[in-house]
């Protein structure tokens, strides 16, 4: 997706090391001369100003600070089991356009912004890889990991800084095939190249502007023969007829272009959204049906597929997987006990154990130092 | 030249042109006349001289009045006569204003209204107006709302006004194609349902259709719906509750046939008044609910022992297997 507007704040702009270094390559990428800005009120009200202002977003990008914080916690709820992931918080929002994307709700408004400043990051980052701790860490939760790849040299900084330590991994979780500046880095097997993957029929109904299925499976495999860990994230799970056995082939091309043993997890989750999110699909994507299936309000206070209905998906896609690499770490991403029980046949019962299983693997995959297990 | 105070004769009026009137609530005409004898004419209805060569007066306000003074074969009275300069856009809002300042109006005369005055003024103007005329500020948002909803076809405005469709659900219509919109007025001519009922009932049909992929009218034509609909027998509010439960069905048939299945085990289980068994809400959570009353130790003694006995049976277990 094309950037039409590009505004850098005035902060960023003055400092010539970070113009040096990184925002100085991606305003020569973009081609754009920057409107450079002392308040952000300026870009919220441009995109405010939209009819819609979820799609004028993802074609202005505003280069700025990270104000809060610059590494978090995932924010789980106590009713479904989370995975105890940790954000490292780069940017906000995504060029691509899925109809789903609860970013679009998220956000208000949303704001396509990319957080300069590598100094920060490192600060930040020497904090983590200082304690006595295993850390997962990935930036896909708030924005792809990878939309910048082409024109921003902060992949490469994180892939580099993360090398040089053993008790954290890097996860870059995408939904493009945008790695190739990323395949001769030295990455030590501290990153993981993780893609969200889904069926033809959802990528081409709901994923506008995402990398083909093939394409995204083409890309892991290269990203495997760069050394790579992988990973692979079935989420959202859309429920619709035939969906099985979509999934089901989707499964087997996985491990047509990878090996198992190279895949450190594989999530699965299914859609579920805010229900604010519902009249931003129907008025975004009026030929979506995705917010149609049999939805109930969740513990959580989001929709969510009637239980029966995800556990019976759930327990195919478990059971595809198992067969091509039963040893590969499956976990759901909120689920709670009665899905474990009934598809896996065990729950994450402890607070943190799921963690710690994803933890183990990732210390398995990627030689982090396995006394902090 | 100013507006004028004067006698005119019934006969100059011309009663067929409408094209001011506001309001929509049928008015008892005998009471009104009656009043009027008693009373004389409290409020002068607004008139203005349409044709000069014949002289013929076209009403702004006073509709029924004048109605009523005929009713009581009165031939003159006396009406504020508007002058000539006065454009059309002004008649439009000085009948609105005369309605809206005696008592708020109805959604449906607001609708009215708003096509009156829309081929005059901006949706903008109106908005910026409209405390004057409808003595209550209007929202562009609303004022454009208002507009569509008058575009919808027949008998829109009559659902309208006599309640049968409300304004949120003649909203949701505003996305609808114009072929399926009739569907609803059809469907809401008949039954009696609450807005939130008819929200209920338009959401679950266009999912369901959206999701099936057919037409809407697939769903609202099943047999039957069509039954309830003809059936003399059911009393509208009944029709109302046993169509959205068929909608409902169809919209979530999983979790229909779910919970289908658990009053089923829980009726098979004769738990009596006392006691309840309440599953968790959309099966989402983990905990049912048994809960019992006793108003005597005698009671809470059957009732436990009730509780005991249905332990060991089959629909018991069923229950707790979704």
């Amino acid at each position: 997706m094309k950037i039409d507007r590009l505004y850098i704040d005035k902060k960023i702009f003055h400092d010539h090391q970070i113009m040096e270094e990184e925002v100085g390559f991606i305003i020569s990428k973009l081609d754009l001369d920057p409107l450079v800005i002392s308040d952000s009120s300026e870009v919220y009200s441009y995109i405010n100003g939209a009819y819609d202002p979820v799609s004028l977003a993802k074609h202005t990008l505003y280069i700025t600070q990270n104000k809060g914080a610059v590494i978090k916690e995932c924010p789980g709820t106590s009713e479904y089991t989370c995975c105890d992931y940790t954000i490292l918080h780069t940017g906000t929002f995504c060029t691509m356009d899925c109809s789903y994307c609860i970013l679009q709700a998220y956000f208000h408004p949303p704001l396509l912004q990319y957080f300069a400043g590598f100094n920060l990051l490192k600060k930040s980052l020497s904090d983590v890889f200082s304690q006595n701790k295993i850390f997962r860490i990935g930036t896909g939760e708030f924005t792809d990991s990878l939309i910048w790849e082409k024109i921003s040299l902060m992949p490469q900084f994180l892939i580099e800084t993360f090398a040089k330590q053993d008790n954290c991994i890097l996860e870059l979780k995408t939904k493009t095939v945008n790695i190739d500046s990323l395949l001769p880095l030295n990455h030590n097997g501290k990153t993981i190249l993780a893609w969200s993957l889904n069926t033809p029929t959802v990528i081409q109904s709901e994923e506008k502007g995402t990398a083909s299925l093939s394409a995204r499976l083409k890309a892991a495999r290269k990203a495997q023969q760069a050394g790579y860990k992988l990973a692979f994230h079935f989420d959202p799970l859309v429920i619709y007829p035939g969906c099985e056995n979509e999934y089901k082939q989707v499964i087997k091309e996985i491990f047509k272009h990878v090996q198992g043993n190279n895949i450190v997890w594989i999530s699965i989750g299914s859609f579920r959204f805010m229900p604010a999110l519902k009249p931003i699909i129907e008025n975004r994507f009026s030929e979506s049906v995705i917010c149609y299936g049999e939805f109930i309000c969740g513990l959580d206070n989001k929709m969510r597929y009637f239980k029966p209905l995800r556990i019976a998906l759930y327990k195919k896609i478990v059971s595809y997987i198992k067969e091509y690499a039963p040893e590969v770490l499956v976990y759901f991403c909120m689920e709670d006990e009665q899905v474990w029980e009934e598809c896996i046949g065990f729950f994450p019962e402890e607070e943190g154990q799921l963690g710690r299983l994803l933890d183990k693997s990732a210390a398995f995959h990627c030689q982090l130092n396995d006394q902090l297990l | 030249m100013s507006d004028t105070f004067s006698t005119v004769d019934i006969k100059d009026i011309d009663l067929k042109d409408e094209r001011y009137k506001v309001s929509l609530s049928k008015t008892d005409i005998k009471a009104l006349a009656s009043s009027i004898k008693q009373t004389g004419l409290v409020n002068p209805p607004i008139i203005r001289l349409t044709r000069l060569n014949v002289p013929k007066h076209t009403i702004i306000s006073g509709f029924s009045r004048i109605k009523a003074l005929q009713y009581n074969n009165t031939n003159r009275f006396h009406a504020v006569i508007l002058s000539n300069e006065i454009l059309e856009p002004e008649c439009h809002a000085k009948a609105i204003a005369a309605k809206a300042f005696q008592r708020p109006l109805t959604h449906a005369e607001l609708i009215v209204s708003i096509q009156n005055l829309i081929n005059f003024y901006d949706i903008q103007t109106i908005s910026k107006i409209s405390p004057c005329i409808f003595n209550t500020q209007l929202s562009p948002s609303f004022i454009k709302d208002l507009e569509a909803m008058g575009k919808l076809p027949e008998p829109t405005l009559d659902l309208i006004q006599r309640g049968s469709l409300s304004i949120k659900a003649a909203k949701r219509m505003l996305n609808l194609s114009n072929d399926i919109v009739p569907l609803f007025l059809d469907l809401f001519s008949i039954i009696k349902a609450s807005s939130s009922k008819q929200m209920e009932i338009i959401t679950y049909t266009i999912e369901t259709a959206a999701r099936e992929n057919i037409l809407p009218d697939i769903l609202l034509n099943d047999s039957k719906i069509q039954t309830i609909l003809t059936d003399d027998n059911v009393p509208s509010g009944v029709k109302t509750n046993l169509i959205r439960s068929l909608l409902y069905e169809k919209r979530f048939p999983e979790l229909s046939q779910t919970y289908n299945r658990v009053q089923k085990s829980i009726s098979e289980l004769k738990l009596g008044s006392g006691i309840k068994i309440n599953p968790p809400e959309n099966f989402e959570g983990k905990n049912y609910t048994i809960s019992f009353t006793s108003k005597t130790p005698g009671e809470f003694k059957t009732r436990v022992n009730k509780l005991e006995t249905i332990c060991r049976e089959e629909s018991f277990n069923k229950i707790f297997s979704t």
